[in-house]
């Protein structure tokens, strides 16, 4: 019984330490470990969010299968670099306005931390941003993407990002068909 | 711009080609929707799926360029009230213009009556081309509504477009419409470059010539029934419209060039006017302030719907409504206008009375003459017979 009784006890101060941590450990698909703050993860996330107040966050590192290491260390350096930054105004403002209206531009250390990415980093932050449901990030990672589009024709646009061009042949006509504008050349 | 062609079978999309969706629309969005209609929209299959079948992309429409001289408000509080400008194009037809007009059908298309504000050129095609969208979603929301319904009574109802859904829709009603046959409306849609609408004269030559400030009305099914309320000939059975109207091929797609009131029933109101136009989006949207307030459709036949909105934006919507258009339907701004205070109330009769009195000259506008006097002090008997015509139809 006193034993019991201490085993409980030893719990319960093992998971008010855990509540205390104020980091938690992200583990990417190829089994590399990160340590973000909870407050900036729960902050800039909604599925990280989830998790801690769910209390899924695995103690040795919560797995993340679908991020590799790259792309979960461009993720921690975002949130690292965000908990540094004060947030502006605009940015505290865009998290509540109406999900269609005009996208903040982005801060110009958001700026700097996506140009320097290639496009496959590029590609992977995206992704694990929406997979992570992070909405800032993911604004800021598609305002830089929509850039890279800005001005281009769809060929251009293929170059850029190595699209194939997967058209079938009726697919084809009927874009010209639709879309005679396009064919315009001005 | 070309697309290859390629005869060997698709090389299987490289990733940037399955972006999940999410991120499409995000990337979209901050595109904007010009370079979607022109660049990203188009780049592969799957991408080119996602502009097309998405309208959530298209709820906001911004076609404007640098170069278009678009009317600005300086929009910072116009937020809520999605009142939409366009530049009128003042030679719709010239070869120029139709690349800038395919793409914003298209837009509209792609926007599936969701489409909650726009900004960019227009003429009369593109108007009738939102409106119809606007329509069609509020005709499809009460048959969904309504499984009982039985018959809908549509007078005068621009929609040139039937499309599949549309006609699903209707043939799951029970017996056939009786104004509104899909049958005489369903028309292909046009490839935009293809279209040429009829000219205001070729319209006029199948509808008698329209008189001003002519408002009739027809209530058939209550509240149900989206009315379409314009200048409508004189002593013509509504139902008879319809057909009249879309005797020429292309004519319902055409505005008269008199400014003309369409109030679409509750879902907006369209004032359209040349050398400008405004579009005031949905109603509770147009309404702000108070969602709830909805009208009765006969109140917005004086716009008072006006007075509902905020002093600030009553007073920016008077403006551009009397300096756009209503220097023609007169009456209306200065009914609207006795919901203001003395001074704006002044500036807004003062404006009238010159636009009034520079009309008074083109006299083939007014078959009777305009009110004597300031048009505020008109009287109520003659203002409804300003307002509904000599054949005052019953309320």
């Amino acid at each position: 019984m006193e034993v019991d009784k201490g085993k409980g006890e030893a719990e319960e101060t093992r998971k008010v330490a855990e509540a205390d941590r104020d980091t938690v450990t992200l583990k990417s698909s190829d089994g590399k470990l990160f340590e973000v703050s909870k407050e900036a993860a729960a902050r800039l996330s909604t599925v990280l969010a989830g998790m801690i107040a769910g209390g899924s966050i695995d103690d040795n590192g919560t797995d993340l299968k679908q991020i590799g290491s790259e792309a979960l260390e461009n993720v921690v350096d975002y949130c690292n670099k965000h908990a540094n930054s004060i947030p502006s105004a605009a940015l505290i403002s865009s998290s509540i306005s109406f999900n269609t209206a005009p996208f903040k531009e982005p801060e110009e250390w958001e700026r700097k931390f996506v140009d320097r990415l290639s496009h496959d980093a590029l590609f992977d932050l995206v992704e694990a941003a929406n997979f992570l449901g992070m909405e800032r990030l993911l604004d800021v990672t598609c305002h830089k993407i929509s850039e890279m589009m800005k001005g281009k024709s769809p060929d251009q646009i293929r170059e850029v990002f190595n699209i194939k061009n997967d058209y079938t042949k009726e697919e084809l006509e009927e874009i010209r068909q639709e879309l005679a504008w396009a064919f315009y050349d001005d | 711009m070309s697309i290859r062609s390629s005869s060997a079978p698709p090389p299987p999309a490289s990733g940037w080609a399955v972006l999940p969706r999410d991120v499409l629309w995000s990337i979209f969005t901050a595109l904007g929707e010009r370079e979607v209609l022109s660049g990203a929209g188009l780049v592969c299959a799957a991408w080119r799926d996602f502009a097309r079948r998405e309208p959530a992309i298209w709820r906001r429409i911004d076609l404007t360029t640098p170069e278009d001289d678009v009317v600005e408000e300086d929009g910072s509080d116009d937020d809520e009230t999605n009142i939409i400008i366009c530049k009128m194009e003042e030679v719709p037809s010239s070869k120029g213009s139709s690349r800038w007009k395919a793409m914003t059908l298209t837009a509209i298309d792609r926007s599936a009556g969701q489409c909650e504000a726009f900004w960019g050129r227009a003429d009369d095609e593109v108007l009738l081309h939102l409106a119809d969208s606007f329509t069609k979603n509020v005709v499809m929301k009460i048959v969904d509504k309504c499984p009982s319904l039985e018959s809908l009574k549509i007078t005068n109802l621009p929609i040139n477009r039937w499309d599949d859904q549309m006609r699903y829709k209707f043939g799951s009603l029970p017996s056939p419409l009786p104004t509104v046959a899909p049958a005489r409306h369903r028309r292909r849609r046009h490839t935009a470059a293809a279209s040429t609408p009829a000219t205001p004269v070729a319209a006029a030559a199948s509808t008698p010539p329209l008189p001003p400030h002519r408002c009739q009305m027809e209530h058939t099914t209550g509240e149900l029934t989206p009315h379409i309320y314009g200048s409508m000939a004189d002593g013509r059975a509504p139902s008879r419209l319809p057909r009249q109207s879309h005797g020429g091929a292309h004519s319902s797609h055409c505005l008269p060039e008199r400014p003309r009131l369409l109030l679409l029933g509750r879902p907006c109101l369209l004032l359209t006017g040349r050398p400008h136009l405004l579009l005031l989006g949905r109603p509770r949207l147009l309404l702000t302030g108070r969602p709830r307030l909805l009208l009765p459709v006969a109140a917005y036949r004086d716009l008072v719907a006006v007075a509902y909105l905020g002093a600030k934006k009553r007073w920016r919507a008077l403006l551009l409504v009397i300096s756009f258009l209503l220097a023609k339907i007169g009456v209306l701004t200065a009914s609207a206008a006795s919901c203001l205070g003395t001074k704006k109330r002044r500036h807004v009769l003062l404006l009238m009375a010159c636009l009034l009195a520079k009309n008074n000259h083109r006299t083939r506008l007014h078959s009777t003459p305009p009110p004597s006097g300031v048009p505020g002090t008109t009287s109520a008997p003659l203002r409804r017979r300003y307002l509904t015509g000599r054949q005052t139809t019953p309320m």
